[in-house]
């Protein structure tokens, strides 16, 4: 694609801010939300009445999941008195955080534009006895929901786990393979003062934890929390107004699939195809990549995204993650160096991520810094939607 | 578009034994399949599985489709296990 000027190309990342992060945190989902992209937008070098796109993640407002959604967009805007030129009731259409907003800002719809996502899931399971489900807070099962909720597929991680059980049976994976994963993302996370757990984790300790949904147990799902995350996507001709700007080599998101968690015909290779969207885009390959920020919902989406990203070959990253050398911090291919969503706390869609790639990419990331990343990697979901990313050095 | 009448037996094509009590009344643990059917491709039915322990589930294992109650009085998809290949 040399010489073509891509769309995204025409965008920057240029703020990322995050509120007080926890399992409870008492601040309202307003007040989190407010928090994040104050931060955001004071991280960008901005003032706020720059801001002229919004979007918030999700949109419609219809999650079944408590404490799913929160940051209402109105009453976000209200709040900053801004004056908006786009906005957007959603982000998920791409499953990116920054892909509607860098389309928005590449097209000349808006300069500066302020996406964020806030959760407060770690009190609402608090209150619901630690077991949200979906359903509980609408007792009704409707669209796809309705096929799986009645038989018991209650909750993501037992609509996720079938096809962790297929790909351990036709790929070899083991949990004692699997379990590298979590266990390495601890490491990272002990680095990182905003993580939610930091405390040492190890094989055997996985070993031993509780099963949720066969095979997945407790160190295999993502980590309720309260939390908002804020990203600022400017046009590429504001760099010189900005503090820190970082560029979007390339982005795609490819949906090949029946979008449905028991239809997909096989959710291994739910990636696959936005990855070589992705690689088509660029002329950077795997190799280049400094560190990757792969979805972590769940420990098996990091499994097929390192596959779908070209990182090791189909079928292959059970034995690349194993011992964890390849993914820690010093080794070829640093893996969510913040902890990701199993430690960091599920911050969700991508945004903890597109965070943490923005400051590895500034050299802003503390005691867990990998020395002189140049390109990140990013993907999102892995099961119904998927988006993948490379974000660059600016000086590149 | 209109709805397909499936019948005969079906193949687990996989499945999770899930053990925690997502609601207060669920009995744990219980195995849950995702079942195919060899006459009809594309459909895949998602299930309880009856009549066995719940660890005894296997990847290839037939099953006989059938419903039992389910909340609000509809009928939802459940299946007992048959002779499986796994």
């Amino acid at each position: 694609m040399t010489g073509t000027e891509l769309l995204e190309q025409r965008a920057v990342i240029s703020g990322v801010g995050q509120s007080a992060i926890g399992r409870q945190v008492d601040r309202s989902g307003f007040q989190l939300t407010l928090d994040a992209i104050l931060a955001a937008v004071a991280d960008a070098g901005l003032t706020v009445d720059d801001i002229d796109g919004l979007a918030m993640f999700p949109g419609g407002g219809k999650a079944n999941l408590p404490g799913y959604a929160s940051g209402d967009l109105y009453e976000v805007q209200d709040a900053l008195r801004v004056t908006t030129t786009w906005r957007q009731g959603q982000v998920e259409g791409m499953s990116l955080p920054f892909y509607g907003a860098a389309q928005a800002v590449a097209t000349g719809q808006a300069r500066h534009a302020v996406v964020w996502r806030t959760v407060k899931e770690g009190s609402a399971a608090r209150h619901a006895g630690g077991r949200p489900a979906y359903g509980s807070i609408h007792p009704e099962a409707e669209g796809p929901l309705a096929w799986l909720l009645p038989v018991g597929m209650l909750s993501p991680v037992t609509q996720v786990a079938p096809f962790a059980t297929r790909y351990m049976h036709d790929y070899g994976l083991t949990r004692e393979q699997l379990a590298w994963i979590p266990v390495t993302q601890r490491a990272h996370a002990a680095l990182n003062p905003d993580a939610v757990y930091r405390t040492p984790l190890t094989v055997d300790d996985y070993v031993a934890a509780r099963m949720i949904s066969w095979p997945l147990c407790l160190y295999d799902c993502d980590v309720p929390v309260d939390g908002a995350t804020a990203v600022v996507v400017s046009a590429a001709e504001t760099a010189a107004d900005l503090r820190a700007p970082v560029r979007i080599e390339a982005m795609a998101g490819v949906i090949d699939g029946r979008p449905s968690w028991d239809q997909w015909e096989d959710m291994g290779r739910v990636g696959h195809a936005t990855g070589a969207a992705l690689w088509a885009r660029t002329d950077l390959r795997p190799a280049d990549v400094d560190a990757a920020q792969l979805y972590d919902g769940f420990s098996i989406e990091a499994v097929w995204w390192l596959e779908a990203m070209g990182f090791c070959g189909t079928g292959e990253a059970g034995g690349f993650v194993e011992g964890g050398k390849r993914i820690a911090l010093d080794g070829e291919l640093p893996l969510n160096t913040w902890g990701g969503q199993l430690s960091g706390g599920r911050l969700h869609a991508g945004f903890g991520h597109t965070a943490e790639a923005v400051r590895q990419l500034r050299g802003e990331a503390g005691d867990r810094q990998v020395p002189g990343a140049e390109v990140v990697a990013i993907t999102n979901v892995g099961g119904i939607e998927a988006g993948a990313a490379l974000l660059t050095r600016w000086s590149r | 578009m209109a709805p397909v009448e499936v019948t005969g037996r079906g193949v687990v094509y996989s499945y999770t034994v899930n053990h925690q009590r997502w609601l207060p009344d669920l009995e744990v643990p219980y195995a849950v399949v995702l079942v195919e059917f060899p006459d009809h491709p594309g459909v895949r039915v998602a299930g309880r599985l009856r009549g066995c322990a719940p660890d005894d589930v296997a990847i290839g294992t037939e099953v006989e489709a059938g419903f039992e109650p389910g909340p609000g009085g509809f009928a939802i998809p459940s299946f007992t296990a048959g002779r499986g290949d796994a």
